[in-house]
């Protein structure tokens, strides 16, 4: 055996798991012994314990353990006899009497050491309480981060076997037509697939068409969304009153049926099972009520959030609706056994064969996706950002009381070495102090839970976020439980360092020792100082983050609209009057425009048929005369608007002309394009008296050409944009409500009271509530990135403060025992002002290393979210040095008012005090 | 200093750390086994109970530690090493006696057969 010290013990192969456990029992047992017989021969002992059960174990497993019980269970009983908790006698008469101790147990120990903590709380409650918050501040961010990013991320979505679900979407750019499929895709897929247990669908174009709801009460425009006849058992939601949709209802004119929403049977109906039954009038059709929806299936929520879903009618797969084109959205549910990636082949395989046998059929193909994916991939990364900055705040919060618990930690290291001297095992020491921070953190778990349940449950009210199940965000118990181990490992990384600390002390004589120049003061001090070095890291993270999304969202704000938000608003229009021609239509809306036009204070009306910001179809275009490859035609948004709508919009017009009243169905068919258009199918020449042809249908001449506008989201690019005049595309619009816009200088208040007078005489059915703000249109395109941006902010910015108030309590503690040195040399002549620069210029350096740390952790971070970011680099120079700046100015200030006092303090005073 | 007889009767496990220590200096384990090996099996000294004995010997100067360190290469510092005192040893040889004298009686009380008369 080579070594001069056999510190590995020859363990035989496999012995080292058990030894662990050995040792863990060992460590327990020991306990029982009493203080010298512990300190006198604790290793001796577990050397002799290792010896022996490795004799033992040459025997056989079972021997080892047994032997090993035997003698944890002597070391545990001679202990106790010593103690004299037990009498036995040993002999001669002469009892062996030891101390009269308690029977010390590792039980015993804890509940001793909690109590001595809540006695330690209970004598200074101010600091405690102070603490308490800040921990709270920490793990309230984290719960709620987890409320908001669980049911998106990490719960299962509100359906039976959610797993199983999978979105079928249709494959290409451009809008919602894009993901869209034909009810002949779902007809034929469900026939011939081999992966699927079943598919369904739903009408994603709902908000084009909305349903006026007359009877008892006013007149509501409600918004329903067509679904296949097995949507509800696809997904695995039963009706919480009633039944599902019948054979009978779901095929075309087939007998008229609705499914409630929770949201609306509680609002229009306050609950009322008896409304099952019940017909309410849609549109002037008798429809009957026949179930509602049970709340925890918010379709809205899931499938669109941002908009509100009234109820669900019936969508038929049939000819007819196929005839409207790429329309569904679908949704499946695998087979058990099958996976994403077979139900694509089988797809696919689908595709291909009914391609062949009928070559003319186009939309066919389609992405397998899971469901949970296809809702929150978008966000995903908001998410994790989310939850990595309330980490990084917790952290903060935890070095930040870590500093202020080592300064107490000072005023303990007395008591700390006294026990040491008396006996105490520094083990013992460290694992009291440990308890004291996890009751800390537990405290102040509590305060964070309330907090966050504030939080979230404003966060799951607001509708004017739109990412998809905010509002099922809540504090639930999966919550609970993850706060707890939050709070666990807070108390354990603050007070693992001011532990060690404390109990560091080499000897009593450490004990006279005074602070300055001691190799404690100083250990401590550097300790201290690589704290708030942390801090200030974290904060700089933190900051730097915050800095380039706020940087990202003015940038969105500042993107060129192409309209004009400001100073209009939006009416839902919806008339359930009857039409016997669509020149009778026209007439209606141009007489009502007229009639809003006409109103004082009014500066134009226009009419559309899909508004800004919202969701949008799309439609092939092609220029007459030239020839696509295969699938390579463009793709363009399409407006349907009346001759006032973009002058209402204020969207420029680049050449050509407006529409006029003449452009009627008996005049040419016309069309209007935008400049992406304009360069995209004519590039080079002038498109005005050029060809353009829609769907395949007749060609329209180019009339005019207007602005690019950012009508589907303001980070993106605008697409081919187009407008018909509706007097040309009546047929499009029947039944279809129109969107008016009203541009007008007058208080909104009052606005809107004259429009829905005006609109009220015109027709008294319609219902006029359902109008908006243009620029709170565009408000809620930007919310999920205000939401963002608003909790990182915050996080941030406590991250600060509580950065700030490190660097003001290290320094106030550390200038408190330096001045005795000052004292020292503002005698020998150091002019007041330069203590100051010494002890500014100290903290600006520390300061100036965590930024410098913080900088180059958020240079790989922010690459991670460069998703988020909108035309500002990952490495922004300006927002990092801004954000540098703001740390160092705050550091100074920090900083600033403990030298202060520093510099003021008289050299005679110093002295003495030293 | 007090005479070895007021000591007495010794407990099982302290006479046989004496006697283990009588001929040689030894760890804690070593005692265990030479008290085992002795007894063919019987004694089976627990750790907890040995150095209970071994810390109360001490204190009363029956039992010291010893200086002995064996080769390097079997070291371990964990390990220390006791030699029993001349009072020690003295204690253990009044024990022996009264012990003896116990077996006599018993003999001739016809309790324990005759020891053989070797030749």
């Amino acid at each position: 055996m080579a070594g001069a010290r056999r510190e590995d013990d020859g363990r035989a192969p496999g012995a080292g798991r058990g030894e662990q456990w050995l040792a863990l029992l060992y460590g327990m047992v020991l306990r029982a012994q009493p203080l010298e017989a512990r300190s006198a021969h604790g290793d001796e002992l577990w050397r002799t314990l290792l010896d022996v059960t490795r004799a033992a174990r040459r025997r056989g497993r079972l021997a080892a353990v047994s032997v090993a019980l035997r003698e944890c269970a002597d070391i545990a009983w001679s202990g106790l006899a010593e103690r004299g908790a037990v009498r036995i006698r040993t002999g001669g008469g002469r009892v062996n009497r030891g101390r009269g101790g308690r029977v010390g147990g590792l039980m015993g120990g804890a509940a001793e050491d909690v109590r001595y903590a809540f006695r330690k709380i209970g004598r200074e409650p101010a600091f405690f309480a102070f603490a308490a918050l800040i921990i709270g501040l920490g793990v309230g961010a984290n719960t709620a981060v987890f409320s908001v990013v669980s049911p998106l991320l990490l719960r299962p979505l509100p359906f039976e076997q959610p797993e199983r679900l999978v979105w079928v979407a249709h494959a290409s750019e451009g809008g919602m037509s894009a993901v869209t499929s034909r009810s002949s895709n779902l007809r034929d897929y469900r026939a011939l697939n081999r992966s699927f247990e079943s598919l369904t669908g739903y009408f994603a174009f709902f908000e084009y068409g909305s349903y006026n709801l007359v009877g008892d009460g006013a007149p509501e425009r409600l918004i329903g969304v067509g679904v296949a006849g097995n949507f509800l058992d696809v997904l695995g939601v039963r009706p919480l009153v009633g039944r599902n949709f019948v054979e009978e209802e779901t095929v075309w004119n087939g007998r008229p049926a609705a499914i409630l929403t929770h949201d609306f049977w509680v609002r229009r109906f306050a609950g009322d099972a008896g409304v099952v039954g019940r017909f309410l009038t849609l549109n002037g059709t008798p429809t009957e009520v026949i179930g509602v929806l049970p709340a925890s299936f918010d379709f809205a929520s899931t499938f669109a959030p941002g908009s509100r879903v009234d109820f669900l009618n019936a969508f038929p797969i049939s000819g007819e609706t196929d005839q409207w084109g790429n329309t569904l959205a679908m949704i499946g549910r695998l087979r058990p056994g099958a996976t994403v990636a077979g139900a694509q082949a089988d797809i696919d395989a689908m595709s291909a064969r009914l391609a062949e046998e009928d070559p003319a059929r186009w939309g066919l193909g389609a992405i397998v996706t899971g469901l949970q994916s296809q809702l929150a991939g978008r966000f995903r990364t908001a998410m994790v950002l989310l939850a990595g900055a309330a980490g990084v705040l917790l952290l903060v919060a935890c070095a930040n009381l870590s500093n202020l618990m080592l300064a107490r930690g000072r005023r303990r290291a007395r008591e700390m070495a006294v026990r040491k001297a008396l006996g105490g095992n520094r083990r013992r020491l460290i694992r009291q102090l440990m308890v004291e921070s996890l009751v800390l953190a537990l405290i102040g778990g509590v305060v964070g839970v309330a907090l966050a349940v504030i939080v979230t449950r404003l966060i799951a009210s607001t509708t004017a976020v739109s990412i998809p199940l905010l509002s099922t965000a809540s504090v639930d118990a999966a919550a609970l439980v993850f706060t707890l181990a939050v709070t666990t490992a807070a108390g354990l990384i603050l007070g693992i360092i001011p532990a060690l600390q404390a109990t560091g002390g080499r000897s009593a004589a450490a004990l006279n020792d005074q602070s300055r120049g001691s190799t404690e003061g100083r250990r401590g001090a550097a300790l201290r100082e690589m704290l708030v070095v942390t801090e200030v890291a974290l904060a700089c993270v933190l900051l730097v983050g915050m800095g380039l999304l706020l940087r990202s969202f003015t940038r969105v704000l500042d993107v060129e609209l192409g309209f004009q938000p400001t100073g209009a608003m939006l009416w839902q229009l919806d008339t359930s009057r009857p039409f016997d021609t669509g020149a009778e239509r026209i007439a209606f809306f141009e007489s009502l425009v007229a009639r809003v036009e006409a109103l004082p204070g009014v500066e134009e009306a226009g009419l559309t048929d899909t508004p800004p910001l919202g969701r949008n179809r799309g439609w092939g275009i092609r220029a007459r005369g030239v020839v696509y490859e295969e699938g390579e035609a463009p793709s363009v948004f399409p407006r349907i608007v009346d001759s006032r709508y973009i002058r209402a919009m204020r969207i420029p017009l680049i050449a050509g002309r407006h529409f006029t009243t003449d452009d009627d169905g008996d005049a040419p068919p016309v069309l209007i394009i935008n400049q992406t258009a304009a360069r995209v199918l004519y590039p080079g020449q002038d498109p005005i008296g050029q060809f353009a042809i829609v769907n395949a249908d007749d060609e329209h001449e180019i009339i005019g050409v207007v602005a690019d506008v950012r009508h589907q989201s303001l980070e993106q690019e605008s697409g081919l944009e187009m407008y018909l005049s509706y007097a040309q595309a009546e047929t499009a619009i029947a039944g279809r409500t129109l969107s008016l816009v009203v541009r007008s200088r007058l208080a909104p208040a009052q606005l809107v009271s004259s429009v829905r007078g005006a609109l009220r005489e015109v027709d008294p059915a319609m219902p006029t509530a359902d109008f908006q703000r243009l620029d709170e249109i565009v408000d809620r395109a930007v919310s999920p990135r205000r939401f963002i941006l608003l909790l990182i902010g915050g996080f941030a910015m406590i991250a600060l403060v509580l950065a700030a108030l490190g660097i003001y309590a290290v320094l106030s503690f550390t200038v408190s025992q330096r001045i005795p040195e000052m004292g020292i040399r503002m005698a020998l002549g150091e002019s007041a002002g330069a203590i100051r620069r010494r002890v500014v210029g100290r903290t600006l350096a520390l300061a100036s290393l965590g930024v410098a740390i913080g900088a180059a952790i958020a240079f790989p971070v922010a690459r991670l979210i460069r998703s988020m970011l909108f035309q500002v680099g990952a490495t922004d120079p300006l927002t990092f040095a801004a954000m540098a700046a703001l740390l160092l100015v705050v550091a100074f200030f920090a900083a600033y008012l403990p030298a202060r006092r520093a510099s003021r303090t008289s050299p005679l005073e110093a002295l003495r005090t030293g | 200093m007090t005479a070895p007889r007021a000591w007495l009767p010794l407990s099982e496990p302290e006479f046989h750390v004496l006697l283990a220590l009588g001929s040689e200096e030894l760890h804690g384990y070593g005692i265990i086994l030479a008290a085992e090996a002795a007894t063919g099996g019987r004694v089976r000294l627990r750790t907890g109970t040995l150095y209970t004995v071994l810390r109360r010997m001490q204190a009363r100067g029956w039992v010291e530690e010893s200086e002995h360190r064996p080769e390097p290469a079997e070291d371990d510092a964990r390990r220390r090493y006791y030699r029993v005192t001349a009072e020690g040893r003295a204690v253990a040889r009044a024990e022996a006696q009264r012990l003896a004298s116990l077996a006599a009686l018993a003999r001739s009380r016809g309790l324990l057969p005759d020891l053989p008369t070797s030749g």
